[in-house]
């Protein structure tokens, strides 16, 4: 094949199984998703496949992997955890300020059983009031509708952070509030009305004035 | 400002139920009931380097890892080195996991499935099993039901259309998924010409693709 040729969607066509298995050597498969990404047809078939292919992998039989797997494993993160540059340095943000800070847990939690999958999930990124994006908000329905919160940028400064949802009938409802001098940064999450779940818009305020929003869309 | 409890939380959620937590601080309510968290809830604490997620979320999916690992490279101690590197990886790249994309565990066992490629470029030759395909269709004996149920949820239409592709489609699909077994690999353990193996790869798969495609918004 002619590396200097532009990959058109007949020759993305013919090796669009391998490259969503993961089996497509570079540098075909830089040319590959370089075209993808440029033509919406053949994003959608790799998208689609790619899916597939993933999805698959749910079929495979689960072994018991031998006894001292966990604390192996648990060892080897906390040599990692030890060293000086334990994270990529574009995942600092999240870890940074939220190392004491952890997650503050809802009642929710009381409520979950371990395996349980979020089946309907309505994501929107949280923007600033200055226009950055500063998280990510996520309206999840099952096991128990729930809202789960990621600040990754905080807001700075002290204060209260309230949550609130806006209905489709354009009022707010108050969800939840924390501490920033205790949660700057992290996941945060509560359990929510059914009807929450429409919640057409999210916004959080330190006390009273807004800071960041999100539209659910 | 606190939530007027006696405990001193200082976020409203943690005290929806201060009785029945009965500690001192969102901490320590958090990770008392870490292994009740939401997959993605739990991958969110392990982000924040909770050592408590971490544990738990080895113990959650370990035996799909792990299995996953197995079935690909048909080598134990190989399979336990990427099951090992593939928790290291979850943990540095936690970050980076979008719930619009996939589940947890689907997430997991493409960073396995990813390593075990990359793997067996280096070191192929392990003989296929012959009785690996009957091990992955219908769920293997001895699974929990419960477990199944989940698996079946997450798989939904594509586990459906999966039972009803054509037998030689199925099995091309499965060995090149699960097996991690290239078109030529396949044509050899099927002893059928390579363009017939591609065939049946490409037909199963986009014929799942359109499956899952008629449930997606």
């Amino acid at each position: 094949m002619n590396v200097d040729r532009p990959i058109d969607c007949e020759t993305f066509d013919a090796h669009a199984e391998e490259l969503a298995l993961g089996q497509q050597n570079e540098p075909l498969r830089g040319r590959l998703l370089a075209h993808a990404a440029l033509c919406p047809r053949c994003h959608s078939l790799i998208d689609g496949l790619g899916m597939v292919a993933d999805r698959l992998l749910l079929v495979a039989p689960q072994i018991e992997p031998p006894a001292d797997f966990e604390s192996r494993a648990l060892a080897r993160l906390g040599a990692q955890a030890a060293g000086p540059t334990h994270r990529p340095v574009g995942f600092r943000w999240l870890v940074g300020a939220a190392a004491v800070g952890a997650v503050a847990a809802a009642s929710l939690f009381l409520v979950l059983a371990p395996g349980d999958q979020p089946a309907t999930i309505t994501t929107a990124a949280i923007v600033s009031t200055a226009g950055s994006e500063v998280g990510s908000a996520q309206l999840i329905a099952e096991p128990v509708p729930h809202l789960v919160v990621t600040i990754a940028a905080p807001h700075p400064g002290p204060g209260i952070r309230t949550c609130e949802l806006r209905r489709a009938d354009g009022t707010w409802e108050e969800v939840g509030w924390w501490d920033a001098a205790d949660i700057a940064t992290g996941v945060w999450a509560v359990g929510i009305d059914p009807d929450l779940l429409d919640a057409t818009a999210m916004r959080i305020t330190s006390d009273g004035d807004a800071i960041a929003s999100a539209t659910f869309g | 400002m606190r939530c007027g409890c006696d405990l001193g939380h200082t976020a409203s959620n943690v005290c929806a139920a201060p009785q029945s937590v009965g500690v001192v601080g969102s901490y320590i309510v958090v990770m008392r009931h870490v292994d009740r968290l939401s997959d993605e809830a739990l991958l969110g604490a392990v982000a924040l380097d909770e050592r408590d997620a971490a544990a738990v979320f080895i113990r959650r999916f370990q035996r799909r890892v792990y299995g996953l690992a197995v079935t690909m490279t048909g080598d134990a101690g190989l399979a336990d080195d990427l099951a090992q590197v593939t928790f290291e990886r979850a943990w540095r790249h936690a970050g980076t996991y979008d719930a619009r994309r996939a589940s947890v565990a689907t997430w997991l066992l493409t960073i396995t499935r990813n390593l075990a490629i990359d793997a067996m470029r280096v070191r192929r030759a392990t003989p296929f099993d012959p009785d690996l395909l009957s091990q992955l269709l219908p769920a293997s004996a001895g699974v929990d039901p419960q477990q199944a149920a989940v698996e079946a949820d997450q798989l939904g239409r594509l586990g459906a259309e999966l039972a009803v592709l054509p037998i030689d489609q199925r099995r091309a699909v499965l060995l090149a998924t699960l097996a991690g077994r290239t078109a030529s690999e396949i044509a050899d353990i099927e002893g059928i010409p390579l363009g017939t193996a591609k065939t049946r790869i490409r037909t199963g798969l986009r014929r799942l693709r359109a499956a899952m495609a008629e449930v997606s918004p």
